[in-house]
């Protein structure tokens, strides 16, 4: 081989080799950019979640509080559900993207002790509640779908309710007396809750339904059907209760459904009335004052049949009862 | 150490960096996609502070400085989330 032949093929092997160099780092580059496409794709739809995420919690923080969701649902039930506490630690919450779960128990009480009533579940998103669940734990079910006549507390111009009063009568009379028992009352005319207090000191007045203008035929101006409402009247210290160092129930109960009036969507979604009616009934209130038409008592089974002895005792419905628990 | 061996391990640290803010923040997709406090949730700092770490170092040279760069952006939306879900969540829920 001349020495022309050697440069020649040297020249060549030089150009080979930079070609091969050359696909190679092109080789390089396009997986790098292949990976980083990949990647930066990955990157945006992982920060999707996360974002949304922050902004659930910025909503139930800044927006409508999840707080504010908690006291709408605990008052409601304070004021619209007869012989009603909360225990604060019972509430759970559970956040996911753009909704939020409420859980707490329901209590009742019956003779001296609090005893489970309802377990419920809520899922909000954002601020509708969308679901309810209630698992009861009771024996008796206040009816479910209210109408004008199937309430356990009437007023005294309601002269059909659908239960049976004597047989109801008949039933506590067929009690043992080792029973303690919770009663729905319905007076004979519009009382104070004081005078209701004075006649029954040997029982716990647990609750008191309030006339608001509406329950006469248990219809609001609209003609929509309302259910009873009212306030506990016993103190309660428990530290959730709204009612809580609270000088006068009365104040408390009308303040609540100040409270509940921005809110009474969500309120009405919560409790089980169909209507609520709040600022017809906040200016009865406010122009006519606090008078009961019926009341919710528990107490020793003895006591209770006294009580339905008493002249201003229209119609007795008997709720839970319990074995002996009443240790006064 | 020659020039081109230091650039290719920056290289690597940044990619490094990358690949493990994504893996963080898919461990938190999971974890809130399922709604159960999954074990795992807590090994994300496992993950983001070497992350941190390699995205740091990749910083110091040109050519991985972009990947450095992607990687701290991941680190830093990671923290972000951790805060905001504390300190928000602290106010959202009322209870111990």
């Amino acid at each position: 081989m001349d020495s022309y032949e050697k440069l020649l093929s040297k020249a060549k092997k030089e150009d080979t080799d930079y070609h091969k160099s050359g696909t190679k780092k092109m080789k390089r580059a396009i997986n790098s950019s292949r990976w980083k496409i990949i990647l930066s794709t990955l990157t945006v739809i992982l920060l999707i979640v996360p974002t949304c995420y922050m902004l659930t919690f910025a909503y139930y923080a800044f927006g409508t509080k999840s707080t504010t969701l908690m006291d709408v649902s605990s008052k409601t039930l304070y004021i619209t559900e007869p012989n009603t506490t909360l225990e604060e630690m019972e509430f759970d919450m559970d956040f996911s993207l753009f909704s939020m779960d409420l859980s707490f128990e329901q209590y009742k009480q019956i003779g001296d002790e609090f005893y489970p009533a309802k377990h419920y579940d809520l899922h909000f998103v954002l601020n509708d509640l969308v679901e309810k669940e209630e698992e009861s734990k009771l024996e008796k079910i206040y009816p479910k779908y209210p109408t004008q006549k199937n309430q356990w507390i009437a007023h005294p111009k309601q002269l059909f309710v659908e239960f049976d009063n004597a047989k109801e009568g008949r039933i506590l009379a067929g009690l043992p007396d080792e029973t303690v028992v919770e009663a729905y009352i319905s007076l004979d005319k519009l009382y104070e809750v004081k005078e209701i207090e004075n006649e029954m000191k040997n029982v716990d007045l647990t609750w008191a339904a309030i006339y608001t203008g509406t329950e006469d035929e248990m219809l609001s101006l609209d003609g929509d059907v309302v259910s009873p409402i009212g306030y506990p009247v016993q103190p309660d210290n428990t530290y959730w209760s709204p009612f809580r160092d609270s000088a006068s129930h009365e104040e408390t109960f009308l303040e609540i459904m100040k409270e509940l009036l921005p809110y009474e969507k969500i309120a009405e979604e919560v409790s089980t009335h169909k209507n609520l009616e709040l600022e017809e009934r906040i200016n009865y209130l406010e122009k006519n004052g606090f008078e009961t038409y019926g009341v919710v008592v528990t107490g020793p089974k003895s006591e209770i049949e006294s009580i339905r002895k008493l002249k201003m005792v229209r119609l007795m419905k008997i709720g839970e009862v319990k074995l002996w628990n009443w240790a006064r | 150490m020659e020039l081109g061996a230091i650039n290719t391990i920056l290289k690597t640290c940044g990619w490094l960096s990358v690949i493990m803010g994504v893996i963080s923040l898919a461990l938190i997709n999971i974890t809130i996609l399922s709604g159960y406090d999954l074990p795992f949730a807590n090994a994300i700092s496992v993950w983001v502070f070497p992350a941190v770490f390699l995205g740091v170092v990749s910083l110091f040279n040109k050519k991985s400085r972009s990947l450095g760069i992607w990687g701290l952006g991941l680190t830093l939306f990671i923290g972000l989330f951790v805060a905001v879900i504390f300190f928000i969540g602290w106010s959202i829920v009322p209870f111990p």
